[in-house]
Parts: C-alpha cells; structure tokens; sequence
C-alpha cells in the first residue's frame, strides 16, 4: 500500500483561506490529516496589551471583517462586567439587530461559498445578490457596510433611526423569502444532494467528544448555542436555537439557512419591540479599572461561541485572550475528512465556514506548543519534500 | 432542477450589478468618510489626537496646525466623538475616493490663519 502527504493550502486554487493541511492518502481516500495554522498571525492580542481600553475596542472590530459587531460586542459586553456596568436596553436591542443582520450576511457568505466549491457558481451569484439585501439593511441603519463601530463601551456609539425601520422589514421580508427559496434548492436539487449528503459526516458523538461550535455542532443535533442563556435580549424574543440532525456538509447548510430565517424573525420581533430611551451610559474618556480585575465575555457569533477573557492593568489590558469559533471548530477537522477523497475536502472545509483571518491570530499559543512538540527535523524534512 | 428554475426567473431582470466608476453609489446617511476639519471652532484642545486609536492626528499647537495622516486613519470616527466644540470641530465628510499614487499624499496638513478662518 502507498502513503503519501498531499499538501492542501496555504495557497490552493480550491480553497481560499490561507491555511494548510497535510492529506495522507491513500490513492485518493483520505487516511489522515494535519492541520498547520500560522499563515496569518497578526500578533491582535499582544497589541491589546498598549492600547487602552476605549482604543482596543477598535482593534477589537479588525479582528474579523466579517463578525467585527460580534467581537466589540464580546470586548465591550466583558469592559462592562468589569466595570458592573449595565447598559441601557435600547443599546441591548440595537446590538442584537446589528449582529443578526450581520449573522445573515456571514451565512450566506458561507452557504455561498458552499456552492462555489461544488462549482455551482449560478447559485453562488444568486446567493450573493441576496446577500446585498442584508448589506444594504447594515448600510441602511449604521451607515457603513462593514466596520459599524456601532459598540462603545457603555452602550452603542449611534442610535437607529425609526424612519428606517419600514425598509428594514420590507428587506427582511424579501431576505425570508429568499432564504426559503435556497432551502428549497438545497434540500431538492438533485445535483447538490447526491453531492454533499453523507459527506463530511460529524456523528452526535463525536461532536460531544470534540465539541464543535456553532452551526457545525447543531447540525450534528447538539443544542448548544449561547444566545440560548439569554444575553443582550434574546430571552426577551423567545429565541429559539436550530438544531439538525444529519451531521453532514448538506446539513451544515439547511442549519445555516434556518439559522438565517431565525434570525430575520428576531430582527423583525426586536423592532417592533425596541424601547425608547437612551443609547450609551457615559463612562470617562480614559477608563480605569482596578488592576487584576478579570472577567470572561461569551456571546454566539455567526461561527459559534466566541470568548473573550479579560485581565485589566489599571488603563490598559494586561491580558486580552481571544477564543474564536473557528479555532474550536477546527478539532473535528480530522475526523470529517477522513475517509473520504481529495474532491471532497473543498466543500467539506467550506462547509465548517472556517474564518482564519480571526482563529491565525490565536497561533501564538498554538506555535509554542507546536514548536515542542510537532516540528522535528524529521517534520521539517518531510515538508520539504513535499 | 432547483437552480434551473431559478436561473430561467431571473432571466429578464435588470442586472444586480452597478457600473461603478460612472454610476456612483448612494451615500447612507452617517456614512464615515474622510475625516475633515473646521478651523473655525476648533480650539487645539488635543483630545482628537490623544483619542485616536491609530494615532493618525498630528497638532501643533504654536503654529495652529492640525494635521492628518489618511494612510492611518481608520475611519472609526472616535474623534468626532471626543471633539468638545459645538458644532464639532471634526467629523466624517462623504468622500470615499482617496486612492492615491503617492504615500505622501496623504499627510494633510491644515492650518489656522491669524485672521481667523
Ligand atoms: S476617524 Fe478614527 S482613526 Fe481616523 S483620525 Fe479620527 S479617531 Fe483617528
Ligand atoms: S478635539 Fe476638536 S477642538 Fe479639540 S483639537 Fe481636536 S478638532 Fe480641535
């Protein structure tokens, strides 16, 4: 029999994220597989550690260009536990519109890409027309389309204006009757389900043993999703989490799309909902907190949970550590390639909606251990042979 | 056939795209742009500078000049937040084209004449 390593990424015409993977392979089946992280590390948490806490928010956002609300929101939800600072409830309403709209984007962004890697560039461009809706309802209501700096610490930096709110609905009535149009498609088409049922297959099991987050650990039928505990207001709008329960790549995209109808349903309930009032608690330009005071912030991004830990040094950080979902998300990477073949491992990668540009900042960690423990010359050597 | 029948819908419909360069994009309303400055009312209290994350705002104080570096600039708009005056003495304009050749370029230097304005 005839091993061999097939190197996957960094740079690979079929996958555009900047990450690598060994394949061992077995003619075309996939023994085994070896994740190398590290292509994009942006060193984000150390320079937390020389900007004080009102400037850090901003790097915050930069982590992600795509759930940016998602990581202020977690940096300023900790800066306020913290503080035992509780902001005010219009601010909770208008964080929560924000990240669902964004939620729907980042779905869609993926289920696109999902449809891309099975060469269906068709539904891709359709999926991402539709996407623009969610774009523009962002443009529509923070004035920017990605980077809102709509967060401060204390509350939100800008209201949302009611004249808004006709279109708002209007968009996320069109965005609800698209979605259950791919819904349609992807449970239907005959070409998109012969591809992708029973590949990539994530067992209950195995998903409680490596636990997965996000979408990746409902599709598997596990439960599990922050918003359930009722942060912000999603107790108030009787959230309901989606689960699935066939654990492959076709149903990591029906739990997206439900997910999306989800989310068009509770942006739709918090407007009719959302209180007057007032939209920050002032808190001083250059903020103190006691030194050693330390705190975790968890809320669910469109990947899953994303966890920030906070340590405060008096004016500044002295320890941000940031936990984004795709960093969790990549230990089953493993277990949903192999025994399937090399074709496969694009839509199956897709489908995980893995975002590197957040999880390579966190290699810090990952490369010391790395160091000690992977990277022999053997290693080496092998790597530059391949 | 999901896809087939969506494509043949869509057949007829005006295309989603825009052409840009020559049909420009509707501006939303607190859209952040370039940052501009108002010598009119500013009074060099330095708060724009010192709160800027990126550290993109230069003053000199003496000389009345109040200076930006676009290149650095993250268009977060904290300085129009921080700015005291009223109306602000900062904030974001509409303008989105700045590309530019040369680096340079991009350091705006602005000052306050003697006569005011
Ligand atoms: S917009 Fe932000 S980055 Fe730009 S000058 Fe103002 S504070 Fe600095
Ligand atoms: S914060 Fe406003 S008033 Fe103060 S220096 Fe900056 S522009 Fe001038």
């Amino acid at each position: 029999m005839n091993e061999f390593y097939i190197p996957f990424g960094p740079q690979h015409p079929a996958l555009i994220e900047p990450v690598h993977i060994k394949l061992k392979v077995d003619g075309e089946k996939i023994v085994d597989s070896e994740l190398v992280l590290g292509y994009n590390h942006k060193g984000i948490e150390k320079s937390f550690e020389n900007r004080w806490w009102a400037k850090g928010m901003y790097l915050s956002e930069r982590v992600c260009g795509i759930c940016g609300h998602y990581h202020t929101s977690c940096f300023a939800q900790g800066v306020e536990n913290l503080l035992d600072l509780e902001i005010p409830e219009r601010a909770k309403y208008i964080r929560v519109i924000i990240g669902e709209i964004e939620r729907i984007h980042s779905h869609m962004l993926a289920l696109g890409i999902v449809a891309y890697e099975l060469g269906l560039d068709t539904l891709f461009h359709y999926i991402f027309r539709d996407r623009e809706l969610a774009m523009e309802t962002q443009e529509l209501l923070t004035g920017n389309r990605v980077h809102f700096v709509m967060n401060v610490i204390g509350g939100v930096r800008k209201d949302i204006e009611t004249k808004y709110f006709n279109l708002v609905e209007k968009n996320m009535e069109r965005l609800d009757n698209r979605l259950h149009e791919y819904l349609k498609i992807f449970k239907t088409d005959t070409a998109i389900r012969k591809r992708i049922t029973h590949i990539g297959y994530l067992s209950r099991r195995k998903a409680k043993e490596l636990t997965p987050v996000g979408p990746n650990i409902r599709a598997s039928g596990i439960k599990y999703d922050v918003r359930e505990s009722g942060y912000l207001v999603y107790d108030n709008l009787g959230f309901k989490a989606v689960t699935g329960e066939g654990g492959d790549v076709l149903e990591r995209c029906v739990v997206r799309i439900k997910e999306c109808l989800e989310s068009v349903r509770l942006i739709e309930d918090a407007l009719v909902k959302i209180p007057k009032g007032e939209i920050s608690k002032s808190v001083p330009l250059l903020l103190k907190i006691p030194e050693g005071r330390e705190t975790v912030s968890r809320v669910e991004a469109p990947r899953g949970e994303l966890i920030y830990y906070l340590k405060s040094a008096g004016d500044k950080p002295y320890r941000v550590k940031i936990r984004t979902p795709t960093y969790q998300t990549f230990t089953i990477i493993n277990e949903i390639l192999r025994g399937y073949e090399i074709p496969d491992v694009p839509v199956i990668i897709a489908s995980l909606d893995p975002c590197l540009s957040c999880t390579d900042r966190l290699t810090i960690v990952d490369l010391n251990t790395e160091r000690e423990r992977v990277v022999s010359g053997d290693d080496i050597r092998r790597r530059e042979t391949l | 056939m999901g896809i087939l029948s969506e494509a043949i819908k869509r057949i007829l419909e005006r295309p989603a795209t825009r052409k840009y360069p020559k049909e420009k994009p509707k501006i939303p309303e607190g859209f952040r742009g370039r940052i501009e400055w108002n010598p009119e009312t500013c009074i060099f209290c330095m708060l724009c500078a010192i709160n800027c994350p990126t550290n993109a705002i230069t003053i000199n104080k003496e000389k009345k000049e109040w200076s930006i570096d676009i290149g650095k600039c993250i268009f977060c708009g904290r300085c129009h937040d921080v700015c005291p005056t009223k109306p602000k003495s900062v904030s974001n304009s509409k303008k989105y084209e700045l590309a530019e050749y040369e680096k340079e370029k991009f350091r705006l230097k602005f000052r306050k004449s003697e006569r005011g304005g």
